[in-house]
């Protein structure tokens, strides 16, 4: 990569100066470039997602979108700003409320329009996803992970109030998040 | 967006139909030997095993890279290594190679997360170490006219003991051929298990130019995606390649998961033509390569345009298209475009950039991805690469800006 100079005497030990020279000096721009490069860094997400929520969301089994839950195995959802709340009756006492984004893509698993809807197994009590088959627990955390990379941990579960005898219930939403890819 | 879409890909093949005709009729003129490497001026099987390109090295390819770095071995004091002069055993019977990246970068896409207040802040995902590649590879010259080539592909738990475990639908954990060519002018017979000569093949599975603008990590396409058949590639001018085969489309159709659209037993079908002109003048020389191939198994079809312009030595710019569909009933199409710029500043220094659109319709939603890509290979010293990124990606939902690097090692 050097070229010899007049008058410089070149051997091996001359050769590895030269190049070292070179190579630090681009090392040394590439180290520098670092904080350049990280302030360019950026994660926007759609702004519909950013809408502000309340602490709990009300609902009833009278919504359209909650109707199913009026039976047990029955899949649902409820939503509020930005974020959508995925309701599963898995027993005839006791729901479910989860966040309806698939933490492997998140991609959407309430029964709503343009959504393919996640399969609840009643017998097992798993939820699978139907975009790339990630299994989750009613805990939320990952049975089976998904067909394809990153792999993904747990599904994010909101705390949950229901009665049965009204139909009326309360997710409690605050203070939860989605949860990132794992790897 | 669909139709001004379908305006470029005309245009684009009017272009390819443009330039290879023309290109058809100066190529005569040409004084050159076949080349298809932008800048390098070789075709792929001069560097490579595959007659189409990737994996293991041959002799010259090996030797081309075991000079390029920054800094080579004998200036380190290293002339054992230096002075290996070829990757062969067996006075050259057995070639030997292999590739290991790892990447550093951020994986997964922004999630929203909310405070005690109820108000909503984006959160970048982590930035990790992924292992992308750990793959060997070994060609037999077993005699003149045979060629046996293998090749295997680690997965993520293979050091757990699950020897395959492809991580993409329709990946294959290896691949194995039989290139039967009787003489030098005869076309190439492939035998065995391994990739079609699909489009143009890149090392860089970031690319959108195979994927689903719908489904971003699971492209129809996998890398080292392979299924079993015969495929003939025909040389018969410096200029001009024609390849032709059949598979057994199983691992498509595991990656497609569709049995309407493509059923595992059933055939799928390649179909490839490619014009490599190169124009020698008193201070430049001007290598490309045109062309377009087809893949398609029951209602699946894969339609790929490239062409690419070279300056030996000096830079390339590539354009891409490639487009598929899966039926009028499935209602499923993309369409890909890439155009990609590079320039060599040093033999051990190429800065590049890229810019993608990767387009789905589907079920009557569109789904779009932009890319932008700046980036840089690196060789600070041979069989070692660096490979430091900056991507934007721009999908429905999501933008996320990252720097990103990979480490490539490869013998």
């Amino acid at each position: 990569m050097s070229e010899d100079k007049p008058g410089v005497h070149v051997g091996p030990c001359t050769h590895f100066i030269l190049s070292r020279r070179k190579f630090l000096g681009g090392t040394a721009t590439a180290l520098a470039s670092i904080p350049f490069a990280s302030a360019c860094e950026f994660a926007n997400v759609d702004e519909s997602l950013l809408q502000p929520i309340n602490p709990t969301i009300p609902f009833n089994t009278s919504m359209e979108t909650a109707a199913a839950i009026a039976d047990v195995g029955g899949v649902g959802y409820v939503e509020d700003g930005g974020l959508r709340v995925l309701l599963i009756r898995n027993a005839e006492d006791s729901l479910l409320a989860f966040n309806s984004k698939c933490p492997h893509q998140m991609l959407e698993m309430a029964p709503a329009p343009g959504a393919a809807p996640a399969t609840w197994d009643q017998g097992a009590q798993t939820l699978r996803c139907a975009y790339h088959q990630a299994l989750y627990g009613a805990d939320g955390v990952v049975v089976e992970q998904p067909t394809t990379p990153p792999e993904v941990s747990t599904l994010t579960r909101y705390e949950v109030e229901f009665d049965p005898m009204t139909g009326e219930g309360t997710v409690f939403v605050l203070g939860s998040s989605s949860e990132n890819s794992e790897s | 967006m669909m139709k001004s879409m379908m305006m470029m890909l005309r245009t684009l093949l009017l272009c390819v139909i443009l330039v290879g005709t023309t290109s058809a009729f100066f190529a005569n003129t040409a004084s050159a030997v076949p080349r298809m490497s932008l800048t390098a001026g070789t075709p792929c099987s001069a560097c490579h095993l595959n007659v189409t390109g990737g994996g293991g090295r041959t002799e010259l390819g090996w030797s081309s890279m075991a000079t390029t770095g920054a800094i080579t071995y004998d200036k380190m004091g290293l002339d054992a290594v230096h002075n290996m002069h070829h990757n062969g055993f067996g006075e050259g019977t057995v070639q030997l190679g292999a590739d290991v990246r790892i990447q550093v970068a951020k994986l997964g896409q922004p999630t929203v997360e909310f405070d005690d207040q109820g108000q909503a802040s984006v959160v970048s995902p982590d930035r990790r170490v992924i292992p992308m590649q750990v793959q060997p590879y070994i060609g037999v010259y077993a005699k003149d006219w045979l060629k046996l080539y293998g090749t295997y592909a680690a997965g993520p738990s293979t050091f757990s003991g699950n020897f395959c475990d492809p991580t993409y639908p329709g990946q294959s954990c290896f691949a194995a051929s039989a290139n039967i060519q009787p003489t030098y002018t005869s076309p190439i017979l492939k035998v065995g298990h391994f990739r079609p000569a699909i489009g143009i093949r890149h090392d860089d599975h970031t690319m959108l130019g195979l994927g689903d603008a719908s489904q971003p990590r699971q492209p129809a396409i996998a890398p080292n995606y392979a299924d079993t058949g015969a495929e003939m590639t025909y040389s018969p001018t410096f200029w001009f390649q024609t390849s032709v085969g059949g598979f057994w489309a199983r691992n498509l159709a595991e990656a497609i998961a569709d049995e309407a659209i493509l059923d595992p037993n059933s055939p799928a079908v390649i179909g490839k033509v490619m014009f490599q002109p190169r124009f020698e003048g008193e201070k430049l020389t001007v290598t490309s390569w045109l062309g377009s191939s087809l893949y398609w198994a029951g209602r699946y079809r894969l339609e790929n345009y490239f062409l690419g312009l070279g300056l030996l030595d000096k830079g390339s710019l590539m354009v891409e298209a490639s487009r598929s569909d899966r039926g009028q009933e499935a209602d499923w199409n993309t369409l890909n475009i890439m155009t990609m710029l590079s320039v060599q500043l040093r033999e051990w220094l190429i800065l590049n950039g890229r810019v993608e659109r990767a387009t789905t319709e589907k079920a009557g939603e569109e789904f779009v991805t932009d890319a932008l890509v700046i980036g840089a290979e690196i060789f600070p010293v041979p069989y070692i690469e660096l490979r430091p990124e900056y991507r934007i990606l721009r999908t429905n939902n999501y933008s996320l800006g990252q720097h990103t690097i990979q480490v490539h090692f490869f013998f």
